[in-house]
């Protein structure tokens, strides 16, 4: 059995009775502090919060009572012991209903003594533990994440359990879920969060340059070397490498890589000896990493290396009302940034981006929302504020290679910074509207779709064609030519 | 303050006393047995699990600290108890130790025994509620954080095993053509 000790704070104006019961509770182990009124106790417990107070109710100021109504109003979490003359039932009955967690009456043992007050510490510690554990279930932000759905509450935990370990890491899930987020959240939670946290996008590094910007180079190692260079492997001793898009490493330097992470020794690029560094990897893909080992692209023996402990990021579509939760909070950030009068989403707008699946995720949605704000402003947003999004039937791009153009940002890119070259999507198909109720797709000709799909445009925009034009990613001329074409057909569907 | 009902065991030998509990009992909402000895307590608690127990000490057959023993030995959660007719610290001491919760001295009245067993079946609640969220939390990482999947084949192979595998097949290959007396040419 546990023995909590404490601080108790003991309210007794009878000082014989008083010295006896300092006496007990010093014996039990406790830390003791007597006032001998109400007015006395409340200052003590003012600045030295208690555990658990004994509160004699007979007090020459102020009833025992009235102490723990104040006690309370103060806002003291203190566990309340009444000790009374009398085992009335109507004062046992009152001190409950003031909060009291049990009562002792006088006069008492030490055995009385020591039973209550453990009991009332433990249900305390108890009570305290499981507000803090339940805390951790229900979590709508952990570090830079923002959702509370189940599958985030697990990577949460999961990070959390990761964190504090050697472990690498690998991080899977489709491109806009936050893998960076997530490597930065280990660092953070691991015991090298004060050291530095460096991030390579080994798909943005020219492939000759991979092995520089790894580990290094010496001066005069190559064409351009015009200096000693550490590399991101040097930067981040002590702390954590974050390694994105580990899938496109060419297969010579996923050599090295490995022999990094199985001795901690690499050699800078024309240097003449291996140098150490003691660095936590975290790697990270949009591929199927299983599938890239199968095809020959990646070493096994590397996959099994930094596949140690995998963190799957959930779609955001997978995340029920997280898209809301995400959509409120860039809504809040940028309006705060922008200047703007924004504060709510309308109801009819929440349900579009409510039932939109978002194939570009996280990313997406913060693109739409700071496209909203840079170009809008008002009270709440309205669906025609959101813009076009790309139909959904695109398959969101897993395997393989990436949606975005090359773009080879020359750093990698910072966290809070605007997410690299999510350009506009060409847009070949329809802007977007929340689906009808569900009837099975017709198959029909190519030519009637596009029909459609332009006088639907039309009609959204009154007939504007050159907006309806930039809503369908075509140029003007393109739909006046149609038009013209069908003006001269035989009436038509 | 919520009010927890619950099924409770009265282990208590004399009958004045036990009816006088059991209708305390009663009134403050709980499901009450009654038990007279030892053995019957335990006969009780095996078909109707009880979520506290009152123990008297004193019982005929055998002490109320063997009958914490054996509940306790059969894996019973309930919170025990102890009636004692003395305050005095050994007996609450070994009380304890037997793992009693907390204790009554007798004679009690309606208001001890409601606040002594409210803090224990509160005490017993809270626990079971850590224990199952504390399981949820675990579940969750099992869940997000399974070991990766191996490919079809199960061993790590590496090109130097492919590369000896191969030539010990061309050497067998070879040997056989030799033991055939195979040759080539004419």
């Amino acid at each position: 059995m546990s023995e909590p000790s404490g601080r108790i704070l003991l309210v007794e104006d009878t000082p014989t009775q008083a010295e006896v019961a300092k006496a007990m509770l010093a014996a039990l182990g406790h830390e003791v502090r007597h006032a001998a009124n109400g007015a006395e106790a409340l200052g003590i417990a003012q600045d030295w919060p208690p555990d658990a107070v004994l509160v004699d109710l007979q007090l020459p100021d102020f009833s025992g009572f009235e102490l723990m109504r104040r006690l309370k109003a103060e806002g003291s979490e203190a566990a309340l012991i009444v000790l009374t003359a009398n085992g009335s039932v109507n004062t046992a009955v009152e001190a409950m209903r003031e909060g009291a967690m049990d009562f002792i009456v006088k006069p008492y043992g030490k055995a009385r003594l020591k039973v209550t007050l453990d009991n009332a510490l433990e249900n305390r510690a108890l009570r305290a533990e499981l507000t803090a554990v339940k805390l951790q279930l229900h979590r709508g932000r952990f570090f830079g994440f923002v959702g509370a759905s189940p599958p985030m509450q697990a990577v949460y935990r999961t990070i959390e359990s990761v964190a504090p370990s050697r472990a690498n890491v690998f991080i899977t899930g489709e491109s806009g879920t936050g893998k960076e987020l997530a490597a930065e959240a280990v660092h953070k939670a691991s015991p090298r969060a004060k050291g530095p946290f460096v991030a390579l996008n080994c798909g943005a590094i020219p492939k000759d340059l991979i092995e520089s910007e790894i580990f290094g180079h010496v001066k005069g190692a190559f064409t351009g070397a015009t200096d000693n260079r550490a590399g991101a492997a040097r930067q981040a001793e002590g702390g954590t490498l974050f390694l994105d898009e580990i899938g496109e490493m060419p297969l010579d330097m996923q050599v090295k890589l490995l022999r990094f992470l199985q001795t901690g020794s690499f050699q800078p690029v024309g240097a003449a000896r291996p140098e150490k560094a003691d660095v936590r990897i975290v790697s990270a893909t949009n591929r199927d990493p299983l599938a890239e080992v199968e095809a020959g692209r990646f070493r096994e023996d590397l996959y099994y290396r930094l596949y140690v402990v995998p963190i799957a990021l959930p779609p955001l579509r997978e995340r029920g009302e997280d898209v809301l939760l995400v959509a409120r909070h860039f809504l809040a950030q940028f309006a705060r940034e922008e200047g703007r009068k924004f504060r709510a989403f309308s109801r009819e707008a929440e349900a579009v981006i409510a039932a939109y699946p978002w194939p570009g995720n996280v990313r997406q949605l913060q693109n739409a929302i700071r496209n909203v704000v840079v170009l809008h402003d008002g009270d709440a947003v309205t669906p025609e504020m959101l813009p076009p999004l790309p139909a959904p039937h695109v398959a969101p791009p897993a395997p393989p290679p990436r949606e975005e153009p090359r773009p080879a940002p020359a750093a990698p890119p910072p966290v809070e910074a605007p997410p690299p070259v999510w350009s506009a999507p060409v847009w070949s198909a329809p802007a977007w509207t929340p689906p009808a109720p569900v009837a099975p797709p017709v198959i029909e000709p190519l030519a009637q779709v596009e029909r459609r799909c332009i006088l639907a445009a039309l009609d959204h925009t009154g007939q504007d064609v050159p907006k309806a034009a930039a809503l369908l990613g075509v140029n003007p001329s393109t739909i006046y030519r149609k038009l013209a074409a069908w003006r001269s057909e035989p009436a038509g569907p | 303050m919520t009010e927890p009902a619950g099924r409770i065991l009265l282990v208590e030998d004399t009958p004045t006393q036990a009816e006088v509990a059991k209708a305390m009992l009663a009134t403050m909402g709980h499901e009450v047995r009654h038990a007279a000895t030892g053995a019957q307590a335990l006969a009780i608690a095996q078909e109707w699990p009880p979520d506290a127990v009152l123990v008297d000490l004193d019982l005929p057959d055998f002490s109320g600290f063997e009958v914490m023993r054996r509940l306790k030995a059969r894996g019973s959660k309930a919170a025990l108890i102890v009636l004692t007719v003395n305050n005095s610290v050994d007996t609450v001491v070994e009380a304890m130790r037997e793992g009693a919760m907390d204790f009554i001295a007798k004679p009690y009245g309606k208001a001890r025994l409601k606040v002594t067993l409210d803090n224990a079946l509160e005490n017993r609640a809270l626990r079971a509620e850590l224990t199952a969220v504390k399981e949820q939390l675990s579940g969750f990482v099992a869940a997000a954080a399974s070991p990766p999947p191996r490919r079809h084949g199960g061993d790590r192979a590496s090109p130097l095993r492919y590369a000896i595998g191969a030539l010990i097949f061309l050497a067998a290959v070879l040997g056989l053509f030799f033991i055939a007396g195979f040759s080539f040419g004419p």
